[in-house]
Protein backbone atom coordinates (compact mmCIF):
# COMPACT_ATOMS: atom_id res chain seq x y z
CA UNK A 1 0.00 0.00 0.00
CA UNK A 2 1.08 3.67 -0.92
CA UNK A 3 -0.39 6.58 0.59
CA UNK A 4 0.09 10.26 0.04
CA UNK A 5 -0.90 12.89 2.99
CA UNK A 6 -1.19 15.91 2.05
CA UNK A 7 1.71 16.14 1.02
CA UNK A 8 3.76 19.34 -0.61
CA UNK A 9 7.00 19.67 -2.02
CA UNK A 10 8.89 22.69 -4.26
CA UNK A 11 12.43 22.81 -5.80
CA UNK A 12 13.77 25.67 -4.47
CA UNK A 13 10.84 28.51 -4.09
CA UNK A 14 9.26 26.67 -6.85
CA UNK A 15 6.28 24.70 -5.81
CA UNK A 16 5.88 21.39 -7.85
CA UNK A 17 3.23 19.62 -5.07
CA UNK A 18 0.78 21.15 -3.35
CA UNK A 19 -1.64 19.63 -0.48
CA UNK A 20 -1.18 15.97 -2.75
CA UNK A 21 -3.38 12.69 -1.03
CA UNK A 22 -4.14 9.53 -2.70
CA UNK A 23 -4.02 5.94 -1.58
CA UNK A 24 -3.31 2.91 -3.54
CA UNK A 25 -4.23 -0.55 -2.26
CA UNK A 26 -1.33 -3.35 -2.85
CA UNK A 27 -1.42 -5.52 -6.07
CA UNK A 28 -3.07 -2.06 -7.85
CA UNK A 29 -1.90 -0.41 -10.38
CA UNK A 30 -2.46 3.15 -10.74
CA UNK A 31 -1.82 5.86 -13.36
CA UNK A 32 -0.80 9.11 -12.59
CA UNK A 33 -1.37 11.52 -15.62
CA UNK A 34 -0.42 14.95 -16.18
CA UNK A 35 0.91 16.92 -18.60
CA UNK A 36 4.72 17.97 -18.53
CA UNK A 37 6.39 19.77 -15.52
CA UNK A 38 3.08 18.88 -13.66
CA UNK A 39 5.05 17.10 -10.94
CA UNK A 40 4.20 13.46 -11.72
CA UNK A 41 8.41 12.35 -11.97
CA UNK A 42 8.73 13.97 -8.82
CA UNK A 43 6.06 11.36 -7.05
CA UNK A 44 8.17 8.52 -7.76
CA UNK A 45 11.18 10.53 -6.55
CA UNK A 46 9.20 11.24 -3.79
CA UNK A 47 8.17 7.22 -2.80
CA UNK A 48 12.08 6.27 -3.59
CA UNK A 49 13.24 8.93 -1.24
CA UNK A 50 15.59 10.43 -3.75
CA UNK A 51 13.93 13.61 -2.41
CA UNK A 52 11.79 14.82 0.93
CA UNK A 53 8.59 16.29 0.79
CA UNK A 54 7.99 19.77 2.56
CA UNK A 55 5.14 18.82 4.37
CA UNK A 56 2.83 15.88 4.51
CA UNK A 57 3.91 11.92 5.16
CA UNK A 58 4.13 9.20 2.77
CA UNK A 59 3.37 5.79 3.96
CA UNK A 60 4.61 2.66 2.44
CA UNK A 61 3.25 -0.31 3.71
CA UNK A 62 2.00 1.73 6.83
CA UNK A 63 5.90 2.95 7.40
CA UNK A 64 6.02 6.72 6.95
CA UNK A 65 9.20 6.74 5.01
CA UNK A 66 9.64 10.75 5.94
CA UNK A 67 11.03 10.45 9.50
CA UNK A 68 13.25 6.77 8.80
CA UNK A 69 17.21 6.87 9.01
CA UNK A 70 18.78 6.15 5.60
CA UNK A 71 19.38 2.26 6.69
CA UNK A 72 15.46 1.98 6.91
CA UNK A 73 15.01 3.70 3.77
CA UNK A 74 17.55 1.46 2.27
CA UNK A 75 15.92 -1.33 3.56
CA UNK A 76 12.22 -0.02 2.29
CA UNK A 77 14.06 1.07 -1.32
CA UNK A 78 14.59 -3.13 -1.65
CA UNK A 79 10.98 -3.39 -1.71
CA UNK A 80 10.80 -1.03 -4.41
CA UNK A 81 12.01 -1.55 -8.31
CA UNK A 82 12.02 1.61 -10.41
CA UNK A 83 12.16 1.92 -14.29
CA UNK A 84 13.23 5.27 -15.11
CA UNK A 85 12.68 7.72 -17.66
CA UNK A 86 14.97 6.75 -20.68
CA UNK A 87 15.84 3.35 -18.42
CA UNK A 88 18.96 5.50 -16.85
CA UNK A 89 21.14 2.14 -17.48
CA UNK A 90 24.73 2.32 -16.77
CA UNK A 91 26.14 3.13 -20.09
CA UNK A 92 29.67 2.24 -19.23
CA UNK A 93 28.12 -1.56 -18.31
CA UNK A 94 26.93 -4.53 -20.59
CA UNK A 95 23.85 -5.46 -20.96
CA UNK A 96 24.03 -8.28 -18.55
CA UNK A 97 26.11 -6.04 -16.15
CA UNK A 98 23.20 -3.76 -15.91
CA UNK A 99 20.82 -6.48 -15.30
CA UNK A 100 23.22 -8.29 -12.59
CA UNK A 101 24.36 -5.28 -11.19
CA UNK A 102 22.40 -5.18 -7.91
CA UNK A 103 23.14 -8.74 -6.88
CA UNK A 104 26.90 -7.91 -8.51
CA UNK A 105 26.99 -5.11 -5.60
CA UNK A 106 24.85 -6.11 -2.80
CA UNK A 107 25.00 -10.17 -2.80
CA UNK A 108 27.30 -12.62 -2.16
CA UNK A 109 26.41 -14.98 -5.17
CA UNK A 110 28.74 -16.78 -6.80
CA UNK A 111 29.31 -15.07 -10.61
CA UNK A 112 28.35 -18.14 -12.39
CA UNK A 113 24.99 -18.15 -10.76
CA UNK A 114 24.29 -14.33 -11.36
CA UNK A 115 25.05 -14.82 -15.01
CA UNK A 116 22.13 -17.55 -14.71
CA UNK A 117 19.71 -14.66 -13.09
CA UNK A 118 20.64 -12.50 -15.89
CA UNK A 119 19.82 -14.86 -18.47
CA UNK A 120 16.84 -16.26 -16.77
CA UNK A 121 15.59 -11.95 -16.57
CA UNK A 122 16.34 -11.60 -20.25
CA UNK A 123 13.98 -14.60 -21.42
CA UNK A 124 11.53 -12.61 -19.06
CA UNK A 125 11.30 -9.69 -20.88
CA UNK A 126 12.06 -10.96 -24.32
CA UNK A 127 15.07 -10.10 -25.06
CA UNK A 128 17.56 -12.33 -26.65
CA UNK A 129 20.68 -13.42 -24.76
CA UNK A 130 23.08 -11.94 -27.65
CA UNK A 131 22.86 -8.96 -26.52
CA UNK A 132 24.26 -10.17 -23.36
CA UNK A 133 27.69 -7.83 -23.67
CA UNK A 134 26.47 -5.15 -25.60
CA UNK A 135 26.13 -2.07 -24.52
CA UNK A 136 23.20 0.28 -23.32
CA UNK A 137 24.12 2.23 -26.52
CA UNK A 138 23.81 0.09 -28.97
CA UNK A 139 19.93 -0.89 -28.48
CA UNK A 140 17.00 0.38 -29.60
CA UNK A 141 14.91 2.83 -26.96
CA UNK A 142 12.67 -0.11 -26.50
CA UNK A 143 15.18 -2.77 -26.00
CA UNK A 144 16.68 -0.58 -23.21
CA UNK A 145 13.47 -0.18 -21.22
CA UNK A 146 13.00 -3.59 -20.90
CA UNK A 147 16.43 -4.09 -20.25
CA UNK A 148 15.71 -1.27 -16.68
CA UNK A 149 12.51 -3.50 -16.59
CA UNK A 150 14.53 -6.45 -16.16
CA UNK A 151 17.32 -4.62 -13.72
CA UNK A 152 14.55 -3.46 -11.38
CA UNK A 153 13.12 -7.01 -11.00
CA UNK A 154 16.18 -8.73 -10.74
CA UNK A 155 17.41 -6.03 -8.16
CA UNK A 156 15.45 -7.13 -5.06
CA UNK A 157 12.23 -8.99 -6.28
CA UNK A 158 10.37 -5.34 -5.82
CA UNK A 159 6.43 -5.84 -4.24
CA UNK A 160 6.02 -2.09 -5.94
CA UNK A 161 6.89 -0.87 -9.36
CA UNK A 162 7.09 2.57 -10.58
CA UNK A 163 8.01 3.36 -14.20
CA UNK A 164 8.32 6.74 -15.48
CA UNK A 165 7.07 7.65 -18.73
CA UNK A 166 7.79 3.68 -19.82
CA UNK A 167 6.36 4.33 -23.07
CA UNK A 168 7.49 8.14 -24.53
CA UNK A 169 9.46 7.95 -27.69
CA UNK A 170 9.12 4.24 -28.76
CA UNK A 171 7.39 3.15 -31.84
CA UNK A 172 3.48 1.35 -31.36
CA UNK A 173 4.75 -2.02 -31.37
CA UNK A 174 7.37 -1.39 -28.81
CA UNK A 175 5.27 0.36 -27.06
CA UNK A 176 2.62 -2.35 -26.70
CA UNK A 177 5.76 -4.70 -25.87
CA UNK A 178 6.13 -2.93 -22.50
CA UNK A 179 2.81 -2.24 -22.02
CA UNK A 180 2.40 -6.21 -22.41
CA UNK A 181 5.47 -6.82 -19.73
CA UNK A 182 3.74 -4.24 -17.29
CA UNK A 183 0.53 -5.61 -16.99
CA UNK A 184 2.30 -9.27 -16.79
CA UNK A 185 4.28 -8.02 -14.11
CA UNK A 186 1.34 -7.20 -12.07
CA UNK A 187 -0.79 -9.98 -12.95
CA UNK A 188 1.85 -12.63 -12.01
CA UNK A 189 3.94 -10.61 -9.43
CA UNK A 190 1.13 -9.17 -7.54
CA UNK A 191 3.24 -5.73 -7.48
CA UNK A 192 1.34 -2.43 -6.88
CA UNK A 193 2.16 -0.47 -9.79
CA UNK A 194 2.64 2.83 -10.68
CA UNK A 195 2.76 4.18 -13.98
CA UNK A 196 3.80 8.03 -14.70
CA UNK A 197 2.52 9.40 -18.10
CA UNK A 198 1.08 11.75 -20.30
CA UNK A 199 0.92 8.82 -22.97
CA UNK A 200 -3.27 8.53 -22.19
CA UNK A 201 -3.94 5.89 -24.60
CA UNK A 202 -1.02 3.78 -22.88
CA UNK A 203 -2.55 4.26 -19.90
CA UNK A 204 -6.08 2.86 -20.39
CA UNK A 205 -3.90 -0.77 -21.53
CA UNK A 206 -2.36 -0.62 -17.80
CA UNK A 207 -4.92 0.52 -15.10
CA UNK A 208 -7.93 0.94 -14.58
CA UNK A 209 -7.64 3.98 -11.76
CA UNK A 210 -6.70 7.29 -12.71
CA UNK A 211 -4.57 10.43 -10.90
CA UNK A 212 -4.74 13.92 -12.54
CA UNK A 213 -2.14 16.17 -11.39
CA UNK A 214 -2.50 19.75 -12.83
CA UNK A 215 0.69 22.07 -11.56
CA UNK A 216 1.09 19.70 -8.85
CA UNK A 217 -2.37 19.25 -7.24
CA UNK A 218 -4.81 16.09 -7.54
CA UNK A 219 -7.31 17.02 -9.56
CA UNK A 220 -9.07 13.56 -10.65
CA UNK A 221 -9.02 10.11 -8.88
CA UNK A 222 -10.95 7.78 -9.85
CA UNK A 223 -11.93 5.23 -12.61
CA UNK A 224 -12.38 5.75 -16.22
CA UNK A 225 -16.27 5.93 -15.66
CA UNK A 226 -15.48 8.96 -13.71
CA UNK A 227 -12.95 10.20 -15.80
CA UNK A 228 -15.80 9.91 -18.71
CA UNK A 229 -17.85 11.99 -16.84
CA UNK A 230 -15.77 14.62 -15.00
CA UNK A 231 -16.37 18.42 -15.72
CA UNK A 232 -13.87 20.12 -14.28
CA UNK A 233 -12.13 21.78 -17.35
CA UNK A 234 -9.04 21.15 -16.83
CA UNK A 235 -9.10 17.40 -17.25
CA UNK A 236 -11.52 17.87 -19.95
CA UNK A 237 -9.05 19.86 -21.65
CA UNK A 238 -6.05 18.28 -20.88
CA UNK A 239 -8.48 14.52 -22.44
CA UNK A 240 -9.79 16.68 -25.38
CA UNK A 241 -7.47 15.22 -27.90
CA UNK A 242 -7.64 11.77 -26.90
CA UNK A 243 -11.54 12.04 -26.55
CA UNK A 244 -12.03 8.79 -29.19
CA UNK A 245 -9.73 6.77 -27.04
CA UNK A 246 -11.63 6.91 -23.73
CA UNK A 247 -14.85 6.56 -25.25
CA UNK A 248 -13.66 3.07 -26.96
CA UNK A 249 -12.40 1.92 -23.56
CA UNK A 250 -14.22 -0.87 -21.71
CA UNK A 251 -14.12 -1.01 -18.40
CA UNK A 252 -13.44 -4.36 -17.51
CA UNK A 253 -10.55 -4.38 -20.06
CA UNK A 254 -8.70 -3.47 -17.29
CA UNK A 255 -6.64 -5.31 -14.69
CA UNK B 1 22.33 46.00 -11.53
CA UNK B 2 24.58 48.28 -9.37
CA UNK B 3 28.37 47.37 -9.24
CA UNK B 4 27.69 47.24 -5.42
CA UNK B 5 24.48 45.01 -5.72
CA UNK B 6 26.42 42.51 -8.15
CA UNK B 7 29.27 42.12 -5.81
CA UNK B 8 27.21 41.61 -3.53
CA UNK B 9 25.31 38.78 -4.65
CA UNK B 10 28.08 37.65 -6.54
CA UNK B 11 29.94 37.09 -2.83
CA UNK B 12 26.72 35.58 -1.58
CA UNK B 13 26.91 32.95 -4.32
CA UNK B 14 30.54 32.48 -3.46
CA UNK B 15 30.02 31.73 -0.03
CA UNK B 16 27.01 29.43 -0.61
CA UNK B 17 28.84 27.47 -2.99
CA UNK B 18 31.71 27.41 -0.71
CA UNK B 19 29.53 26.20 1.73
CA UNK B 20 28.14 23.53 -0.28
CA UNK B 21 31.79 22.43 -1.65
CA UNK B 22 32.57 21.98 1.97
CA UNK B 23 29.90 19.97 2.94
CA UNK B 24 30.46 17.87 -0.37
CA UNK B 25 34.18 17.34 1.01
CA UNK B 26 33.30 16.33 4.20
CA UNK B 27 30.85 13.36 3.03
CA UNK B 28 33.64 12.51 0.55
CA UNK B 29 36.39 12.08 3.21
CA UNK B 30 33.81 10.04 5.58
CA UNK B 31 32.79 7.89 2.40
CA UNK B 32 36.33 6.52 2.72
CA UNK B 33 35.45 4.78 5.93
CA UNK B 34 33.72 1.85 6.50
CA UNK B 35 32.77 -1.00 3.80
CA UNK B 36 31.78 -1.60 1.08
CA UNK B 37 35.77 -0.72 -0.28
CA UNK B 38 35.26 -0.27 -4.83
CA UNK B 39 38.77 -1.49 -4.65
CA UNK B 40 38.52 -2.48 -8.54
CA UNK B 41 37.48 0.82 -9.29
CA UNK B 42 39.82 2.70 -7.11
CA UNK B 43 43.12 0.29 -8.82
CA UNK B 44 40.72 1.36 -12.50
CA UNK B 45 41.00 5.02 -11.61
CA UNK B 46 44.69 4.58 -10.37
CA UNK B 47 45.77 3.41 -13.77
CA UNK B 48 43.46 5.85 -15.84
CA UNK B 49 44.91 9.15 -13.97
CA UNK B 50 48.27 8.03 -13.55
CA UNK B 51 49.26 5.80 -16.58
CA UNK B 52 46.94 8.07 -18.43
CA UNK B 53 49.05 11.31 -17.72
CA UNK B 54 52.53 9.89 -17.87
CA UNK B 55 52.93 10.91 -21.47
CA UNK B 56 51.88 14.40 -20.42
CA UNK B 57 54.02 14.87 -16.83
CA UNK B 58 56.97 13.70 -19.02
CA UNK B 59 56.51 16.41 -21.77
CA UNK B 60 55.74 18.88 -19.83
CA UNK B 61 58.68 17.42 -16.94
CA UNK B 62 61.55 17.85 -19.33
CA UNK B 63 59.95 21.11 -21.21
CA UNK B 64 59.90 23.09 -18.50
CA UNK B 65 62.91 21.53 -16.94
CA UNK B 66 65.39 22.33 -20.32
CA UNK B 67 63.60 25.87 -20.40
CA UNK B 68 64.67 26.30 -16.55
CA UNK B 69 68.10 25.46 -16.88
CA UNK B 70 68.56 27.54 -20.03
CA UNK B 71 67.47 30.64 -18.56
CA UNK B 72 69.22 30.17 -15.31
CA UNK B 73 72.40 28.81 -16.75
CA UNK B 74 72.66 31.85 -18.33
CA UNK B 75 71.89 34.39 -15.74
CA UNK B 76 74.19 32.42 -13.34
CA UNK B 77 77.33 32.50 -16.20
CA UNK B 78 77.24 36.26 -15.66
CA UNK B 79 77.68 35.86 -12.06
CA UNK B 80 80.41 32.99 -12.48
CA UNK B 81 78.56 30.51 -10.99
CA UNK B 82 77.18 28.11 -13.89
CA UNK B 83 78.46 25.47 -10.92
CA UNK B 84 75.51 26.52 -8.69
CA UNK B 85 72.49 25.42 -11.58
CA UNK B 86 72.09 21.98 -10.43
CA UNK B 87 71.31 23.35 -7.21
CA UNK B 88 68.54 26.13 -7.89
CA UNK B 89 67.48 23.58 -10.15
CA UNK B 90 67.12 20.82 -7.70
CA UNK B 91 65.21 23.92 -5.06
CA UNK B 92 63.18 25.06 -7.99
CA UNK B 93 61.47 21.67 -9.18
CA UNK B 94 61.13 20.05 -6.35
CA UNK B 95 59.37 23.19 -4.27
CA UNK B 96 57.25 24.74 -7.23
CA UNK B 97 57.52 23.99 -10.89
CA UNK B 98 57.47 20.42 -10.10
CA UNK B 99 54.27 19.82 -7.89
CA UNK B 100 52.56 23.01 -9.65
CA UNK B 101 52.84 22.08 -12.82
CA UNK B 102 51.69 17.97 -12.11
CA UNK B 103 48.74 19.61 -10.52
CA UNK B 104 47.68 21.88 -13.18
CA UNK B 105 47.95 19.18 -15.73
CA UNK B 106 46.07 16.89 -13.95
CA UNK B 107 43.78 19.23 -13.22
CA UNK B 108 43.24 19.97 -16.83
CA UNK B 109 42.96 16.39 -18.15
CA UNK B 110 41.70 14.40 -14.71
CA UNK B 111 39.36 17.38 -13.59
CA UNK B 112 37.53 17.70 -16.77
CA UNK B 113 37.05 13.85 -17.29
CA UNK B 114 35.98 13.09 -13.47
CA UNK B 115 33.39 16.23 -13.93
CA UNK B 116 32.13 15.07 -17.67
CA UNK B 117 32.12 11.65 -16.62
CA UNK B 118 29.84 12.48 -12.72
CA UNK B 119 28.12 15.25 -14.35
CA UNK B 120 26.51 12.85 -17.84
CA UNK B 121 25.51 10.11 -15.04
CA UNK B 122 23.45 13.02 -13.37
CA UNK B 123 22.00 13.91 -16.53
CA UNK B 124 20.82 10.29 -17.61
CA UNK B 125 19.58 10.42 -13.82
CA UNK B 126 22.15 7.40 -13.27
CA UNK B 127 23.17 8.54 -10.25
CA UNK B 128 19.42 8.05 -9.10
CA UNK B 129 19.10 4.61 -10.05
CA UNK B 130 22.21 4.26 -8.55
CA UNK B 131 20.26 5.43 -5.06
CA UNK B 132 17.75 3.44 -6.00
CA UNK B 133 19.98 0.23 -5.75
CA UNK B 134 20.76 1.13 -2.43
CA UNK B 135 24.51 2.64 -3.53
CA UNK B 136 25.99 5.85 -2.66
CA UNK B 137 27.31 7.67 -5.40
CA UNK B 138 29.69 9.13 -3.36
CA UNK B 139 31.63 6.06 -2.23
CA UNK B 140 30.90 4.33 -5.28
CA UNK B 141 32.11 6.95 -7.71
CA UNK B 142 33.76 10.09 -5.61
CA UNK B 143 35.64 7.96 -2.71
CA UNK B 144 37.76 5.77 -5.99
CA UNK B 145 39.09 8.81 -7.52
CA UNK B 146 40.17 10.91 -4.84
CA UNK B 147 42.42 7.73 -3.56
CA UNK B 148 43.81 7.13 -6.88
CA UNK B 149 44.43 11.21 -6.92
CA UNK B 150 46.17 10.57 -3.35
CA UNK B 151 48.45 8.38 -4.68
CA UNK B 152 49.31 9.37 -7.77
CA UNK B 153 49.62 12.86 -8.16
CA UNK B 154 52.44 12.44 -5.57
CA UNK B 155 53.89 9.38 -7.66
CA UNK B 156 53.30 11.91 -10.98
CA UNK B 157 54.86 14.52 -9.09
CA UNK B 158 58.11 12.33 -8.59
CA UNK B 159 58.53 11.57 -12.21
CA UNK B 160 57.75 15.16 -13.32
CA UNK B 161 60.78 16.57 -10.92
CA UNK B 162 63.46 13.67 -11.92
CA UNK B 163 62.72 14.35 -15.83
CA UNK B 164 62.96 17.66 -15.07
CA UNK B 165 65.89 17.72 -13.36
CA UNK B 166 67.44 15.21 -15.94
CA UNK B 167 66.53 18.06 -18.61
CA UNK B 168 68.28 20.77 -16.97
CA UNK B 169 71.27 17.67 -16.56
CA UNK B 170 71.46 17.57 -20.36
CA UNK B 171 71.34 21.52 -20.63
CA UNK B 172 73.92 22.01 -17.67
CA UNK B 173 76.53 18.93 -20.14
CA UNK B 174 75.52 20.05 -23.66
CA UNK B 175 74.95 24.06 -23.66
CA UNK B 176 76.72 25.07 -20.25
CA UNK B 177 79.65 22.54 -20.15
CA UNK B 178 78.97 22.04 -16.97
CA UNK B 179 80.47 18.76 -15.79
CA UNK B 180 77.75 15.58 -15.27
CA UNK B 181 79.60 15.29 -11.56
CA UNK B 182 78.98 19.23 -10.89
CA UNK B 183 75.29 18.83 -11.72
CA UNK B 184 74.47 15.96 -9.86
CA UNK B 185 76.43 16.74 -6.42
CA UNK B 186 74.48 20.50 -6.51
CA UNK B 187 71.27 18.82 -6.98
CA UNK B 188 71.89 16.04 -4.26
CA UNK B 189 73.02 18.83 -1.77
CA UNK B 190 69.51 19.94 -1.93
CA UNK B 191 67.83 17.13 -1.44
CA UNK B 192 67.59 17.52 2.00
CA UNK B 193 64.28 16.97 4.46
CA UNK B 194 62.65 20.34 3.97
CA UNK B 195 62.65 20.47 0.24
CA UNK B 196 61.95 16.90 -0.63
CA UNK B 197 58.42 17.18 2.39
CA UNK B 198 57.55 20.17 0.63
CA UNK B 199 57.58 18.47 -2.77
CA UNK B 200 55.88 16.01 -1.41
CA UNK B 201 53.40 17.73 0.43
CA UNK B 202 52.61 19.75 -1.90
CA UNK B 203 50.88 17.35 -4.43
CA UNK B 204 49.16 15.43 -1.75
CA UNK B 205 46.92 18.78 -1.07
CA UNK B 206 46.40 19.33 -4.92
CA UNK B 207 45.30 15.79 -5.46
CA UNK B 208 42.60 16.76 -2.84
CA UNK B 209 41.97 20.26 -4.44
CA UNK B 210 41.19 18.57 -7.68
CA UNK B 211 39.14 15.31 -5.88
CA UNK B 212 37.01 18.07 -4.45
CA UNK B 213 36.85 20.07 -7.03
CA UNK B 214 35.77 17.80 -10.02
CA UNK B 215 33.69 15.47 -8.14
CA UNK B 216 31.85 18.40 -6.45
CA UNK B 217 30.96 20.21 -10.32
CA UNK B 218 29.97 16.50 -11.53
CA UNK B 219 27.73 15.68 -8.86
CA UNK B 220 25.92 19.45 -8.77
CA UNK B 221 26.05 19.90 -12.75
CA UNK B 222 22.97 20.91 -13.40
CA UNK B 223 20.90 21.74 -16.86
CA UNK B 224 21.95 18.36 -19.38
CA UNK B 225 24.75 18.60 -22.04
CA UNK B 226 25.32 22.32 -21.98
CA UNK B 227 25.66 22.14 -18.34
CA UNK B 228 27.39 19.17 -18.33
CA UNK B 229 29.97 21.54 -20.62
CA UNK B 230 29.78 24.67 -18.00
CA UNK B 231 30.65 22.41 -15.09
CA UNK B 232 34.09 20.81 -16.49
CA UNK B 233 35.24 24.12 -17.65
CA UNK B 234 34.50 25.38 -14.60
CA UNK B 235 36.10 22.48 -12.82
CA UNK B 236 39.35 22.80 -14.69
CA UNK B 237 39.47 26.71 -13.80
CA UNK B 238 37.90 26.39 -10.49
CA UNK B 239 41.18 23.63 -9.44
CA UNK B 240 43.75 25.43 -11.14
CA UNK B 241 43.10 28.48 -9.62
CA UNK B 242 43.10 26.94 -6.08
CA UNK B 243 46.33 24.64 -6.46
CA UNK B 244 47.64 28.49 -7.27
CA UNK B 245 46.56 29.60 -4.02
CA UNK B 246 47.24 26.02 -2.43
CA UNK B 247 50.84 26.49 -3.49
CA UNK B 248 51.26 29.75 -1.61
CA UNK B 249 49.79 28.71 1.43
CA UNK B 250 51.43 25.26 1.94
CA UNK B 251 54.75 27.11 1.12
CA UNK B 252 54.07 29.39 3.63
CA UNK B 253 52.92 26.67 6.10
CA UNK B 254 55.87 24.67 5.34
CA UNK B 255 57.94 27.40 5.47
CA UNK B 256 56.99 28.44 9.32
CA UNK B 257 56.83 25.12 10.40
CA UNK B 258 60.09 23.58 9.48
CA UNK B 259 62.27 26.48 8.24
CA UNK B 260 65.46 24.88 9.95
CA UNK B 261 65.09 21.71 7.74
CA UNK B 262 65.77 23.41 4.10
Amino acid sequence: MIEFRNVSFSYGDKPVLENLSFKIPTGEARVIMGQSGSGKSTILRLILGLAKPDEGDILIEDTNICGVRPRELREIRKRIGMVFQDGALFDSMTVGENIGYYLLEHSKMRFDDIGEKVHEMLGFVGLSEDIIDQLPDELSGGMQRRVAIGRALLSTDPKIMLYDEPTTGLDPSMTSTILSLINRLTELKKVTSIIVTHQIADAFEVANKFIVIDSGKSIFDGDITQLRQADDSRIVEFLKPFRDSIANVQKNEFI
Amino acid sequence: MKPVQFLIEWFRHFAYESQRLFIFSARMVASLYGRPFYVNETFEQMYLIGVGSLFLVILTGISAGQGMALQFSNELADFGSKNYLGRIMAIAIIRELGPVLTGVMVAARVASGITAEIGSMKSSKQLDAMVAFGIDPIKKLAAPRLIALIVMVPVLTIISDVIAIVGGWMIAIFISHITSLTYWTAVIDRLNFGNLFIGIAKPFVFAFVIGFISCYKGFTAEGGTKGVGRATTESVVIASITILIANFIVTKVVFSFIRGYF
